[in-house]
């Protein structure tokens, strides 16, 4: 019988992870907007967060039992 | 995510490389990103001026950053002056994670071309060259792999509406 992920984990599979990433990077437009409105180092800061989720999500995923 | 516990690690590498006197360029998802275009990205690329002088500067940088070549036979391989000198690119993993330290990008554009197509930087206490949004698309729109075309549609919009104003 395949082994199950544990009921509290959360499971992290290709669709999820893409979705988050379509969801946090391809901005909408207010977003676009919001980011050109911000200085350069705010910016950096901003794309530092959102690449250190991208790569919580992988780690998580390459654990995830398939 | 909380922010205590995320560390700048591309700041932190590009404050190294500036602290070292490095001439180099940023280019790629972080060039976009402080050009507004902000998608997440595992690495941070740039494109270092290949004299002498520069590629020992960065050797000196990469050792304070620990960085050894990204070999799937996972050998300890260091980015010595010579290997600076002599490749086109240097895919590396460093103590701050991913960094692609490169001679040249898309079409040969060395550092000396991409330069007037920069804008300079200002990142707190440090100033440095960025590739400009445009010339980032280009390059994109050069390498077209699948990464590559993931993220046009936002560097496009993200251009239009600057143009706009």
């Amino acid at each position: 019988m395949e082994a199950m992920p544990h009921e509290s984990e959360p499971v992290y599979d290709d669709e999820f992870v893409e979705r988050a990433v379509l969801d946090t990077g391809f901005a909408e437009s207010d977003l676009i907007r919001e980011h050109l409105s911000l200085p350069p180092i705010e910016r950096l800061r901003r794309l530092e967060e959102l690449s250190a989720t991208l790569i919580i999500l992988r780690n998580a995923r390459e654990r995830t039992p398939a | 995510m909380p922010e205590s516990e995320l560390q700048p690690r591309f700041l932190t590498a590009l404050e190294v490389l500036t602290r070292h006197r490095v001439e180099f360029i940023v280019v790629g998802a972080i060039a976009a990103g402080l050009e507004g275009a902000i998608a997440a990205t595992e690495d941070l690329d740039f494109v270092y001026r290949k004299t002498d002088e520069n590629c020992e500067r960065l050797a000196a940088a990469l050792e304070g950053l620990d960085a050894r070549y990204v070999d799937p036979l996972n050998r300890d391989i260091r980015p010595t002056f010579e290997r600076l000198r002599d490749l086109r690119i240097s895919l590396l993993k460093t103590n701050l994670g991913r960094l692609d330290a490169l001679s040249e990008i898309g079409p040969k554009w060395s550092y000396e071309v991409l330069l007037p197509r920069s804008v300079e930087v200002r990142l707190g206490d440090i100033s440095l060259w960025s590739l400009g949004l445009e010339a980032v698309i280009e390059a994109k729109e050069f390498a077209n792999r699948p990464k590559d075309r993931e993220v046009l549609p936002l560097y496009r919009a993200v251009l239009e509406r600057r143009k706009q104003g």
